[in-house]
This record gives structure tokens, sequence and C-alpha cells, in this order.
């Protein structure tokens, strides 16, 4: 790769940041966290970057190393803990009591509170538009699995979000039906 | 067709993951099945409260105490999107080569010239009768297999358009409808809160859907390349 081409990736990569920050934050529910995976990911990226073959692919091949970068953040985390058990980390600020009345807020809790492999799923087919067999390359899993859990992590989420049948919820409830 | 395949395939067409003859033939069974309907309408209310709740970050970023801190402002930073959007001439001006869909689109996306979204900011009878002329004529430019989509997203006055008790316009609503499964009419959550705080009906006619915000809904769109038309 010249250094004409190793710019531009660079400038490529460096473009990349703010989409694969925000899935790191739909994933982890903890800005710092996201900061921090988004950086690894971009670093061992650009370590790699032989390593990607088809430019066009550039999106995928990312988010695949940031959900490398997180998995292995868990595993160092929680050695023995079953990944889809890990509970939602969420960030906690000094306005969070503010923030948590508000709707985008609770829509992000309640990703959080899906399991692991769902929210993935999830978050890239809904915020990145990923194709399945993308998500499937991605996170290295079979296409029916994609399409397992997004069915059952959409399914929580509207339960949680849209027809708040959860009693603990139905006080505050998220988005009324008005009819 | 046991639920749970029903299920699988109203996520796979609400993520354009069908081909164009099972697309078509969901499509169909769905004007006649209300429970399937209301199934994807739900399909895609989850999908766009993902979006609303995850915006793509301002470019800027505060640094507070040497550790960054990235706030979160979704519906500010799509009224900032939509602001700066007008004020920095990042639209890209008419784009007439449709001019059914002649309006505005975000000049630094990919466009889709089959998703148009149809604005309705006032409470005009002629408005609403332009909407619901303007959406078919798009709907039925080819008749020959497109897959256009159009959104008619209302707030402010334009809520009327959708609110039982207001719209003069009910019934040719249900029957557009009914003829185009990709046809959506949607009203902004934060006009009916407020007209439903002072008292005032807000009941919708049948299969309008509710999103958070109009303008939360418009920016998400823009930024995968529809067009925006204001009636």
């Amino acid at each position: 790769m010249g250094l004409g081409m190793g710019m531009m990736l660079k400038r490529r990569l460096y473009e990349q940041r703010r989409r694969l920050f925000r899935m790191a934050l739909a994933w982890t529910g903890d800005a710092m966290l996201a900061d921090d995976l988004v950086q690894e990911c971009l670093v061992r990226a650009w370590e790699k970057r032989t390593h990607l073959k088809d430019e066009r692919k550039l999106e995928a091949w990312l988010f695949r190393i940031l959900h490398n970068c997180w998995m292995e953040h868990l595993r160092r985390a929680r050695a023995t803990t079953d990944l889809d058990e890990v509970p939602p980390q969420m960030e906690q600020g000094p306005d969070g009591r503010l923030e948590r009345q508000q709707l985008a807020d609770r829509v992000r809790a309640a990703v959080a509170g899906l399991p692991v492999g769902q929210r993935e799923v999830v978050t890239l087919v809904d915020l990145e538009g990923c194709r399945y067999a993308e998500v499937a390359e991605i996170l290295e899993i079979p296409i029916g699995t994609v399409m397992s859990r997004l069915s059952r992590a959409r399914a929580v989420l509207r339960r949680e979000l849209l027809h708040l049948e959860t009693p603990e919820r139905a006080r505050r409830p998220l988005l009324r039906r008005v009819k | 067709m046991a639920r749970e395949q029903d299920l699988e395939r109203l996520h796979a067409l609400a993520d354009n993951e069908l081909d164009e003859k099972a697309r078509r033939a969901l499509l169909e069974r769905l004007e006649h099945d209300p429970v399937l309907t209301a199934e994807l309408c739900d399909i895609r209310r989850v999908k766009d409260l993902l979006h609303y709740a995850y915006p793509l970050e301002p470019e800027e970023s505060e640094r507070i105490g040497g550790r960054r801190k990235i706030r979160l402002r979704a519906a500010a930073a799509a009224l900032l999107i939509t602001t700066a959007a007008f004020a920095g001439g990042w639209w890209t001006a008419r784009w007439g080569a449709d001019p059914l869909a002649e309006g505005f689109r975000l000049a630094q996306v990919q466009p889709d010239p089959n998703r148009v979204l149809l604005y309705v900011g006032d409470s005009d009878p002629a408005k609403f009768r332009a909407a619901l002329d303007r959406a078919r004529a798009l709907l039925e430019r080819d008749s020959n297999g497109s897959d256009t989509q159009v959104y008619v997203v209302t707030s402010a006055g334009g809520v009327d358009l959708l609110r039982r008790t207001t719209s003069p316009v009910a019934k040719e609503i249900r029957a557009l409808k009914a003829e185009f499964g990709s046809l959506h009419f949607v009203a902004c959550n934060n006009t009916l809160f407020n007209l439903k705080r002072k008292g005032q009906p807000v009941q919708l006619v049948e299969g309008a859907e509710v999103a958070p915000s109009a303008v939360g809904f418009v920016v998400e769109r823009l930024k995968r390349g529809w067009t925006y038309v204001a009636i």
C-alpha cells in the first residue's frame, strides 16, 4: 500500500469513528467504554490494514473488529460469565435523573437490557442498515441466528417501548397509544 | 403459514430482505390482515425509535476535567441538523429529475429516488388534499414493480389531517392505505401530547402511525437519502 493509499485509508478510518462510536455506545451503554473500544478498533484496523482485501467492505470489516474488541473486553472483565447474561452498564451522569425521563434514554435502557447477542444484531440492522448476510459475517454466526436474535430483540423492544405491558413501567409510559 | 414464519417475513420486509415476488405477496396479505399490518407497523416504530435514540454525534465533543464527555442530545441534534442544513446550504437545491418528487435531499447522502417524505405542517384542507394527490401520483407513477415508499408526515396544525375529529379526508386516507401498502401517515407525538394536555381529542384515523418527533423522523430519513417535499 503506497503512501497516498495509506493516507486515504487513514482518512476513511477516521471518517467512520462516529458511526463506530454510536454502535459501541448501543452495545455497551457506556460512553467512556465505547470511546475506548472505538480507539482500540481503529488502531487495530490500521495495524491490520493489509488484511482488508476489499475496501468496499471496510465498514463491515470495522464492525467486525469492533465486535471482537468488545468481546475481548467482556472476556477480560467477566471471564466466568455467560456473555448473553452480562447486565447492562448504564451510564450514570450528574444529570442522569433528568435524562432518564427522556424518550431516547428509555430506548437506550431497553436496548441495554437485551442480551449481548441480540443487542448487536438489532443495532447493526436497525442503526446501520446492515443486511442479514453482512451481520452474519460480522458476528460470525449463521444467518438463521441473525434472524432469530433480531426477532427476539424486537419483540422485547416492542413490549418495553410500545405496548407497555410490564406493570412497573405502566406508570411512566414511553410512547402512548393516543387512540 | 405459521405465525413464527409470518413474523420472520415481516421482519424481512421491514429490513428490505425479501425479493420482489415475496414482498408483493406479503404486501397483498397485509392488505387483508390488520393483525399482521399492526405487527409490521410496530416493527417499523421500533426501528424509528432506535434511530431516534442513537443519533450520530455532531463532530464537536466536550472535554470536562480531562475526560471526554459526549452528550447525547437526540432531539436537539436533530433540530440543529435541520437548522444548520438550511442555513449552510447543506441541502441540494431543488431536485427536479422527477417533477412529482421535486423537493430537497441532503447533498452528502446516496439519494434514493423511490423514498419520499411529504410534510404537512398546517391545518389547511387544501394542503391535505394536495398531500393525498401528490402521494397517489407518486405511487402510481410506475405501476411496473417500483417499490416507491411515501410517508406523509404531519406536525403542528398538520396533524389535523390525521385526527378523527378534524380530518376532512379520513375516507380518502383509508382508501389510499388500502390501495397502497407502501403509503404511511405519521403524526408527531409531541404535537399530540400538547393537544391532549389542552384537553383536545387526539384519536387518529385508521392506519395512522405515531412518531416520537416529526423533526427527528424527517431528519433520520433525509440522512438515508429520502426526498423531502413540503406541502
